[in-house]
This record gives C-alpha cells, sequence and structure tokens, in this order.
C-alpha cells in the first residue's frame, strides 16, 4: 500500500492562508491502514484545525469528511454535495488522492495535508517499510522475494556492493543489506544456483525515467 | 479577574471515576466546574475527545488513568499516556499551552487524592486564565 505521513500542520495552516471556507477530506484506504490521513485522522486535523484559527482570531470555517477512495473518480464524485461553498479542499490522500480530487474539481484550490513516501508494508504498529518502487519490471522471481530495487541502497542487480558489512548497509548500520537478504533467503529455500544467473542491464524506461505511465487494456473497455 | 475555568476530568470507571464516587458518597465536595467524563478504560480516550472539549470551551483537561502495572486492561494507561504525549505536542503548535493538559494516576481507594489532584487541577488551570482558543462572547 501506499505510505505517507502527515505534514507539519503549521505549513497546513500555511497553505489555507485567507480561505475562509475548507474542507478537510479523508481517504479509507491506504492511508487510514497507515494512520495519516484517514476519517480518524481527518476529524483530529479539521478539530486542531479549527482551534488554531479561533487561536489566531481567524474566523476559518472547516468541516471534515472521507471518502472510500481519493483515488477513484467514482468516489470522488460522492463529494459533489460536500464541496459545495467551499473555497479549499485539504487533501488526507496520498498525491494521487490530491490530483484525482483536482482533476475532477478543477475550479477549486487543493492542497495536500500528507507527504506521500513509499509502497510499503506495516513491519508493525507504527512503523511502516518500504517494498517496492514500482520499477515497472519485477524481478522477485529471481530474488527469493526480496526486491533488489526497494531493499538495496543502491538498487544493484547482481550481488551487493564492496559496502556490505555484517548484513548490514554501509549507508546506515540500522538498515539490512538487501543482497545480504536475498542470499540468507535463497539459501534457507535451496536456491542459491538463481545467484549464478546474471541479470541483464535493467530497462529502466519502464520506471519513472520513461516519463509518466500509463496502462492500458482494451479489453476492459466499455 | 474573577475567572473560573471549564475542566473536563476523563476518569477511567475502574479507579478515578469510582474514587470520585467514593468521595460524593463521603459528601466532600470538589470544584463543580469540573465535568466528569466516565470511560471504559483510560485506553478508550483518544486524541480527538481532548481537542474536542477544547473546541467546545473547555479551559483544561484532566485524564485519569490507573496505576502503572494496575490497568484492568493491561496497557490502556500506557496508551493514554502516549496520547496525551502527543496532544501535548499538538496543542504547542496549535497555541494552547500544553499544560492545559493534565494525566493523573489513581486507584479507586484513593478518593482524597482525587480530591487533591482536581483542586489543585483547578487552581492550576485558573492561574493560567481561559483557553486561548475559546469563542470570545
Amino acid at each position: 500500500m501506499i505510505i505517507a505521513e502527515q505534514k507539519e500542520i503549521s505549513e497546513i495552516i500555511e497553505m489555507i492562508g485567507d480561505h475562509k471556507k475548507v474542507l478537510v477530506i479523508g481517504c479509507n484506504t491506504c492511508v487510514t491502514v497507515c494512520l495519516s490521513g484517514g476519517a480518524k485522522e481527518a476529524a483530529i486535523l479539521a478539530s486542531a484545525l479549527r482551534l488554531a484559527f479561533r487561536v489566531r482570531g481567524k474566523q476559518v470555517e472547516i468541516e471534515e469528511t472521507s471518502i472510500e477512495r481519493q483515488c477513484e473518480l467514482e468516489f470522488v464524485d460522492t463529494l459533489s454535495s460536500a464541496i459545495k461553498d467551499k473555497e479549499l479542499l485539504v487533501s488526507m490522500g496520498c498525491g494521487i488522492g490530491v490530483q484525482t480530487i483536482a482533476e475532477r474539481f478543477n475550479h477549486l484550490l487543493v492542497v495536500p495535508a500528507l507527504n506521500t513516501n513509499f509502497l510499503g508494508l506495516p513491519e508493525k504498529q507504527g512503523v511502516w517499510v518500504e517494498r517496492c518502487q514500482a520499477c515497472g519490471q519485477c524481478v522477485l522471481d529471481k530474488t527469493g522475494g526480496i526486491c533488489p530495487i526497494s531493499r538495496c541502497s543502491k538498487s544493484l542487480l547482481n550481488g551487493p556492493c564492496g559496502g556490505s558489512q555484517d548484513g548490514k548497509c554501509e549507508i546506515n548500520k540500522e538498515i539490512d543489506c538487501g543482497w545480504h537478504l536475498i542470499y540468507e533467503r535463497l539459501k534457507a529455500l535451496g536456491r542459491l544456483e538463481f545467484l549464478a544467473e546474471i541479470m541483464p542491464i535493467k530497462k529502466w524506461s519502464t520506471s519513472r525515467d520513461g516519463g509518466p505511465r500509463k496502462v492500458v487494456r482494451e479489453d476492459m473497455w466499455l | 479577574m474573577d475567572f473560573t475555568p471549564a475542566i473536563v476530568a476523563f476518569c477511567c470507571e475502574n479507579s478515578a471515576y469510582r474514587a470520585a464516587d467514593i468521595a460524593g458518597s463521603k459528601k466532600e465536595g470538589y470544584p463543580p466546574n469540573i465535568k466528569i467524563c466516565r470511560l471504559p478504560c483510560s485506553g478508550k480516550l483518544e486524541v480527538i475527545h481532548i481537542l474536542k472539549a477544547f473546541e467546545e470551551g473547555a479551559d483544561g483537561v484532566f485524564v485519569f488513568a490507573c496505576h502503572p502495572d494496575s490497568c484492568r486492561f493491561l496497557t490502556g494507561n500506557v496508551r493514554a499516556g502516549k496520547r496525551i504525549a502527543y496532544v501535548h505536542g499538538l496543542l504547542e503548535k496549535i497555541g494552547i499551552e500544553r499544560e492545559r493538559v493534565e494525566f493523573f494516576h489513581l486507584s479507586e481507594l484513593e478518593w482524597a487524592s482525587f480530591l487533591e489532584m482536581v483542586r489543585q487541577g483547578n487552581e492550576r488551570i485558573k492561574g493560567l486564565g481561559p483557553s486561548p482558543a475559546k469563542v470570545k462572547k
């Protein structure tokens, strides 16, 4: 899922600026699970903003709502009545949610309340870790299910760099060496021969280097 | 200025709520401006409850949890403590003094301590004056 964290409230206050009618919109999917932008967080942010503006002696009307998914137009459409008479929308979705709302309601300014961090998972309650960089060309079949693109700091494809020590990465001793993990996993699986296969130079055009990406399936068109 | 603060006291029903009840049955009064809100456990307290109290005009919020290692649900009091710490940080960023939210540990038998805590807490909130987030009428 997409992992995001809330911006500092001072930054959100600054983005609201002099707008008088504001709607804070939560998203009930990924950012609910990473505790940054769900219905609960939307209620907290809206309440905190109301208090903050009162303290500053400003009259700002702040309401909150939450929708199932900010990244799908069907759900974004359900905001139609809630956004009436609003001057500014504060999205608590990921960057995709902000943009979907901005595209759908292009007469209104939409600002982000979150910083979108990465694709990952909750390692334990309150800790989220990166697992995928959406490179568009998955090699997990060759690496025992551990991604060298996201788990190796240098995204190397054929073993660790010279900086790997005691299973840790040279950029930070808290970070596991992705290739050490791959080696240990393949060893446990009895598939160390996988490492003998040299992975060719990666086609990065399927990643961000190819510009904005698009997936088309004409068979699904209506 | 003669100021009577509005204070909401969130009380765990397994400790402070009972202590308040015992204090009441002993005809021991405590400041009437303190409104008690009963919680099934202090771990039920959410950040939004405290913020809403300030939105509704509270000048201070007290949270009463069981003593460390005495929570009937094991870690409710620990969770309450963490949420209070989060609220303290948030309030400071908003511009509300963190001292307006106080956290106490208490057992149900400590009714005298409950009275002392609310009386002294009331004086401290009085000293802070009205909440800066209070709507001026």
